[in-house]
């Protein structure tokens, strides 16, 4: 289980000082799937920052299982926005889906054999001794994802992993990843701006203020699974929680700073 | 033949002949013979021992000058960009130093070595070293902060980062450092062998000179181009085998 409490974090000192996170509480369970949604500028990658030990909160904790993260856990990996610059250009596919495994697994064949798993689940086989410049974008965010999962975190964070792909190319790896929790139980936590992956993929839905940012409210999410672009997102009730989410994230953005935290929050400023 | 190659070769065939027709009519003074006389040195001396020992020994100046050049340069730079109290502690020293011409040390090394290969090789290595240090420097700090946030995410140790991140992200840094120190190792190692007579193609030319053997002085200047334009090829080759991942020479795209 992740859990954070009261996260703070503000870049700079003095006068110049930017409080991006003013309090942050929320914890993920082990297998759910958290999305994170907020307004732009609302801090949700230093947020993701603070939870793969990349950035020092300034204030709270971020747990793991009960131990504080320190540094980068090796249960947790990551999933980019900007896949051209997270691959590494002068490696082929499988030499960056194997790179993290080698402080791992000792044996070359069990790496290449979990390299070929981890393509094979994101449909790339045969793709290994390309180069990632080679292949289309949504192809290089699949490469990505393989190297996450080759990795067997137990939480997978994904950083706005399908804001630089095309509509169609976006919807399929919405279902890949779908399919892939499924397939493999990790906890996946995601951050979006986009409120209609946020509702079609998760469990809970965790929307976050303008800057500096607070918890606004934590939604359940209740559709049926297995979740379908078309089916699910017909639904009524679908239609209900995506302008539940829009509301709170349209007056948050118009307003600044969060006007009805919830009652994770201990600090709520208010205009 | 391609209308890119026609084109150079035209002004390079009409300013030779040009040179031809001046120096042959008289209107060139003595000092500048015609063409076709260089040439036809060229042809009888290409293949002699004192053309080739001269050759030998400037490419061995060049050649020691630059490995160390470079080695020093990577080491310093590499420390400057990754360590601020190395950067603080060096870069008042490297801004100083790096304007000044190596060829004023000449005289104070002349005095302490003597006219011997060391002195060029020294010289010539400094030269080299300021480039190389520079670029490695710029290289490092380039290293895009999303490549390295995914190293440390995925537990990449500060050794394997080096290797597999740092070193391959600075690489084209690095070969644009080479070339330039390249090309300069093998200008001042030239210009010292002539300065302070240290056998060589520099003081070879310096001989044919002072002893008003103009055709042979052309000559030697031919050869030195020749070395500068075919070191340069050879890492120009070196540099796109290395860098055929990176987007200027990638020859499949997606």
């Amino acid at each position: 289980m992740l859990s954070v409490t009261n996260l703070r974090k503000t870049y700079g000192s003095g006068g110049q000082a930017v409080e991006a996170i003013r309090d942050l509480t929320l914890t993920v369970d082990k297998g759910e799937f958290v999305c994170i949604v907020g307004p732009s500028g609302a801090g949700k990658t230093t947020m993701l920052k603070c939870l793969c030990g990349l950035l020092k909160p300034s204030s709270g904790t971020v747990t793991l299982d009960g131990a504080p993260v320190t540094g980068p856990p090796k249960e947790i990996a990551s999933v980019f926005q900007d896949y051209s610059r997270s691959l590494m250009p002068w490696f082929t596919v499988q030499r960056n889906v194997g790179l993290p495994l080698r402080n791992r697994y000792r044996s070359a064949a069990d790496r290449a054999e979990r390299v070929a798993t981890a393509l094979d689940a994101v449909g790339l086989s045969g793709f290994g001794d390309r180069y990632p410049w080679q292949l289309s974008g949504g192809m290089q965010q699949r490469v990505a994802i393989a190297r996450g999962l080759a990795y067997a975190p137990e939480i997978l964070l994904l950083d706005e992993p399908f804001a630089s792909v095309d509509a169609q190319t976006r919807a399929d790896l919405e279902d890949l990843i779908l399919r892939v929790r499924d397939d493999t139980g990790v906890t996946m936590l995601l951050v979006t701006h986009d409120i209609d992956e946020a509702v079609y993929l998760a469990d809970r839905v965790v929307v976050m203020s303008a800057r500096p940012s607070v918890v606004l409210e934590t939604v359940p999410v209740d559709l049926p699974r297995p979740r379908d672009q078309v089916t699910t997102k017909r639904l009524p009730r679908f239609a209900e929680l995506r302008a539940h989410v829009l509301t709170l994230i349209r007056r948050t953005a118009l307003d600044g700073a969060a006007p009805t935290p919830d009652q994770h929050s201990t600090i709520g400023a208010r205009r | 033949m391609r209308p890119t190659l026609l084109l150079p070769v035209l002004t390079t065939a009409a300013l030779l002949g040009s040179w031809e027709v001046l120096s042959g009519t008289g209107v060139l003074p003595a000092e500048v013979p015609p063409v076709s006389d260089i040439a036809a040195w060229l042809w009888a001396n290409i293949g002699t021992a004192v053309v080739w020992t001269a050759v030998s020994q400037t490419l061995a100046h060049w050649a020691v000058a630059l490995i160390v050049g470079v080695t020093v340069g990577v080491l310093v730079g590499a420390a400057m960009a990754s360590v601020p109290v190395v950067n603080e502690l060096l870069l008042g020293i490297v801004e100083f130093l790096r304007p000044i011409p190596v060829v004023v040390y000449l005289p104070i090394m002349l005095l302490l070595l003597g006219a011997r290969p060391v002195v060029v090789v020294v010289l010539a290595a400094v030269a080299a070293l300021w480039p190389m240090l520079l670029q490695t420097l710029y290289g490092v700090r380039d290293v895009d902060p999303v490549t390295t946030d995914t190293a440390r995410v995925f537990g990449l140790t500060t050794p394997q980062r080096l290797v597999w991140v740092t070193a391959p992200s600075m690489l084209p840094y690095f070969f644009t450092g080479l070339r330039i120190a390249s090309t300069i190792t093998l200008l001042v190692a030239i210009a010292m062998e002539l300065i302070g007579a240290v056998p060589g193609l520099g003081n070879t030319l310096a001989t044919y000179a002072g002893n008003g053997l103009y055709d042979a002085t052309y000559g030697v200047i031919v050869i030195a181009g020749l070395l500068g334009v075919g070191l340069n090829a050879v890492f120009e080759r070196l540099e796109r085998r290395a860098l055929r991942w990176h987007s200027a020479y990638r020859t499949q795209q997606a």
